[in-house]
């Protein structure tokens, strides 16, 4: 039985002898203890030159720390609430693409090559990252890169655009 | 179900699903706006025998927009006439956009025009980064009497603004 579950267990045997103690109910609503994922920076503006020819890349855009616990096995979902394309009012998107390059050497327990490791992928739809290993407790790291292509040829309506890319840890 | 209980069984549900990160991204598009033309002076012969003058494509403008509205605005500093002292040549233009209709949202220069007031050409469609090219063709009605021989100029303003 996993340690988390134990934990939670022993709270709701004490909530059980004292039901009417409500203080322990937070602690228990909490994630299992040190899986989380963060980001060196939670937003990213991005001037993008608008010229037709000019692609903006940077591989570096986040730094991405994924600490499991005690989890072996688990997930790391992306995801895109504008289905992988930038978005100004209803009628103009800008498409682009996403990328994670890993910064921690070693066998990090990454199941395969993932697409979203392979190279740039629109989020049109979720990507995944699958592990069998749990990280160390510093985590382990990744570089969460962003491209923009130009339309050759053509302008993008200029104006700010905007999306929210979620990446979720996901226990298996 | 008592509540406690319940509460726990949603932090054990909880517990069970998915934690992360959530990151805002925001690319501004640059704004391109700008205007051209093939040749910043025109020097036009007027042999003062009567004769209109009428020149198509005196010059050619090139306007290169990523914004789907704006406005071009053509104006002249003697309000539309070439001068020589107090003398004064009046003269009109028009801007041939015939090409491209779609993109044209109202041309008040598709006739020809004095410039006594600034004139717009109004657009509904961003341009290819290559830009629009449009004639801007000049001409100067017959006239009964000579004009006062010399060099008469003018200065005509081509501006691009959007909202």
């Amino acid at each position: 039985m996993k340690k988390w579950v134990v934990v939670v267990f022993a709270l709701f045997m004490i909530l059980k002898l004292n039901a009417q103690a409500s203080i322990g109910i937070t602690v228990v609503v909490a994630p299992p203890p040190g899986a989380s994922i963060t980001m060196d920076s939670y937003i990213w503006d991005i001037l993008f030159a608008n010229d037709g020819v000019t692609t903006y890349q940077n591989d570096n855009q986040g730094t991405m720390t994924i600490r499991s616990s005690d989890r072996k096995n688990f997930r790391v979902d992306f995801s895109s609430q504008n289905l992988g394309s930038l978005k100004q009012g209803t009628d103009y998107y800008v498409p682009y693409y996403i990328k994670a390059t890993r910064i921690t050497g070693g066998n990090i327990g990454l199941v395969g090559t993932p697409a979203i490791v392979a190279g740039y992928v629109q989020l049109t739809s979720v990507q995944s990252m699958e592990f069998n290993k749990k990280t160390p407790k510093e985590g382990i790291q990744f570089y969460i890169g962003i491209k923009i292509d130009p339309i050759s040829g053509e302008f993008y309506e200029s104006g700010n655009y905007t999306d929210t890319l979620t990446i979720t840890f996901v226990g298996l | 179900m008592k509540k406690p209980f319940l509460l726990v069984l949603i932090g054990i549900l909880a517990a069970s699903m998915a934690w992360g990160a959530t990151i805002n991204i925001t690319a501004n598009v640059s704004q391109i706006l700008d205007v051209s033309v093939d040749a910043s002076t025109w020097t036009i012969p007027l042999d003062n025998s009567g004769t209109a003058i009428t020149n198509a494509s005196q010059g050619i403008l090139t306007v290169k927009a990523s914004k789907s509205n704006y406005t071009v605005t053509f104006s002249s500093t003697n309000s539309g006439a070439l001068k020589n002292g107090t003398e004064a040549i009046p003269y009109k233009i028009q801007v041939n956009t015939s090409a491209w209709t779609e993109g044209v949202q109202t041309n008040n220069l598709s006739s020809y025009t004095q410039l006594t007031t600034p004139q717009t050409i109004v657009f509904k469609k961003k341009t290819p980064t290559a830009g629009k090219t449009f004639g801007i063709d000049f001409n100067i009605e017959a006239y009964t009497e000579y004009y006062v021989d010399g060099l008469y100029t003018d200065t005509l303003g081509i501006t691009v603004s959007a909202p």
